[in-house]
């Protein structure tokens, strides 16, 4: 136990009309009402950032099929750099050389989270859109955007969705493992790992303090995860072809 | 094989000059640099001997880098002894019941936070059994054996569950695609016995995406084990690599992560080697799969 107080010092604060010291924001407030609090935020943000992630894997692995061998061999070396960089080992970098990064926290975790939904995406893509339909668009002269919006976009949409929600799950089990470290405060207010790093000052009275934030982070994920088959059925509409 | 080695030790070559090149970009722009007068080459050499690592109040390294490695060796273990032959039984049996309550089971899994799990095991170890399992106990020069291997095997509970959940998933998928349902039918038809056929293209089909999961399970574990390490407090690897973010010691924590994404380039580099070389041996079994 001391051992945890020593990782976890406690924060004290005095309670307005007595001399008995009470931990900030814990003790009172039930931990189930704490949690719906946190919900919007946590969600919200997660959201936030598996958009980013998608859209970046998204335009990777259009960059890959459209450009020439150079780029392709340049974007697949990056990629596969950034994978033997563990999640977790890039945020704690990106803390160390900036402490208060404020929305920039997204970024990061965005960015964190992006090789591995990338790597899924790609190996998706690249059965469904064959090099050679690129090729033929590139020498009938049709520009980046016009071959993405045309014809790769309508294709994609349906076999990639799925990855969007799984980039969300990932990147909501990235954000609450490094929050409840203790490390980082998003600027929108506290986080279900948040609130799991400030439960952890009273883990052994009070563990739904810890758990309850626990049990949400694995209820959304796993609702997600119900999800993607649903989804993945009421979009995938045959498309017409180009 | 030699041009295939080739390759592949080039390729990882330059991986690893890219991060190095990176880090070392980093670390010019950190205050907590001290060795600002290094060259290239000194640096990587300063780098690879552990030089740089000077965050005050960090566990010794052999020792550090000695539990972790246990610990995820213990955790892929496992993954593979429990996640392979639950996957292989998903992949076999297909009744409606069975699909729904293994694949239920791999999504709530796959969902649970692996530090979720690690309190679990932290409240039970403190509250049922009243003891903390953490601290230099098990690093000390007297530890027993048998506490070390212990307290690796706690740490590699909470690490191989999502592990043992994605090797499920992988190995259950590759049986199905090995054999599709109607191809099931038409053996039964032919009287074709299904053991053997199982037990003959199975051992064929499942060698990829046990490799192929390799580095992903190495990543995951790493990022877990900073949780874990810390949550336990047990100076090993990861929790070096948290008490220098702490710390906000750059230098210790750029080298420390190099550290651990050249062991995942290595992982990354080895998977592909050893998939391409059996895929040019048995050709015929990965156009089946």
């Amino acid at each position: 136990m001391n051992a945890v107080a020593f990782l976890f010092p406690l924060v004290l604060a005095l309670a307005p009309g007595g001399p008995e010291p009470l931990r900030a924001g814990t003790g009172l407030i039930d931990p189930l009402r704490e949690v719906g609090q946190a919900a919007a935020n946590s969600i919200l943000t997660n959201l936030a950032v598996a958009v980013i992630t998608y859209s970046l894997a998204l335009a990777h692995a259009f960059a890959l099929l459209y450009f020439g061998a150079w780029t392709r061999r340049i974007l697949q070396f990056t990629l596969g750099t950034l994978l033997c960089v563990s999640p977790m080992v890039l945020l704690l970098v990106i803390h160390a050389a900036k402490e208060d990064l404020g929305l920039l926290i997204v970024f990061s975790l965005a960015v964190a989270v992006y090789p591995l939904t990338a790597r899924l995406l790609l190996n998706r893509i690249h059965d469904a859109a064959p090099d050679f339909h690129f090729l033929q668009a590139r020498i009938l002269g049709h520009g980046p955007w016009g071959v993405f919006l045309g014809y790769a976009w309508p294709r994609f949409l349906p076999l990639t969705l799925p990855f969007f929600f799984l980039g969300f799950i990932h990147s909501l089990l990235v954000e609450s493992m490094f929050s409840s470290l203790g490390l980082i405060r998003f600027p929108q207010g506290e986080t279900w790992g948040g609130l799991i790093h400030r439960g952890l000052d009273e883990f052994l009275d009070r563990p739904e303090a810890v758990f309850a934030p626990g049990l949400a982070i694995m209820g959304t994920a796993f609702a997600t995860y119900a999800c993607i088959p649903v989804f993945d059925k009421l979009i995938s509409l045959p498309t017409e072809p180009t | 094989m030699i041009r295939l080695l080739a390759k592949h030790v080039l390729l990882a070559g330059g991986r690893l000059l890219l991060l190095c090149v990176a880090i070392f970009l980093i670390l010019r722009s950190a205050d907590t640099y001290y060795e600002r007068d290094l060259s290239p080459v000194e640096f990587i050499e300063a780098v690879f001997s552990g030089r740089l690592v000077r965050a005050p109040g960090l566990p010794p390294l052999p020792a550090a880098i000695l539990h972790s490695l246990t610990t995820i060796v213990l955790a892929l273990v496992l993954s593979y002894g429990f996640g392979g032959p639950l996957g292989i039984i998903l992949g076999r049996y297909r009744m409606a019941w069975a699909q729904l309550i293994g694949h239920l089971l791999i999504s709530l899994a796959l969902a649970t936070p692996a530090f979720l799990v690690a309190y679990a095991v932290l409240y039970v170890s403190l509250t049922d059994w009243g003891i903390f399992i953490g601290g230099a106990s098990a690093l000390g020069a007297e530890a027993s054996p048998r506490a070390f291997a212990g307290q690796c095997l706690l740490l590699a509970i909470p690490l191989s569950l999502p592990g043992i959940a994605l090797i499920a998933r992988q190995v259950s998928q590759t049986v199905f695609q090995a054999f599709p349902e109607g191809s099931l039918k038409a053996f039964r038809s032919l009287g074709i016995p299904q053991r053997r056929l199982f037990d003959t293209v199975i051992a064929s089909a499942i060698w990829s995406p046990l490799l192929r999961a390799l580095p992903f399970l190495l990543s995951l574990f790493l990022s877990v084990l900073i949780v874990t390490e810390t949550v336990f407090f047990i100076p090993g690897f990861g929790y070096s690599l948290f008490k220098a973010a702490r710390e906000s010691d750059l230098q210790s924590l750029a080298v420390l992560s190099l550290w651990s994404s050249t062991a995942l380039l290595l992982a990354h580099g080895f998977v592909d080697l050893l998939e391409e070389w059996l895929k040019s041996r048995h050709p015929a079994t990965s156009e089946t799969r």
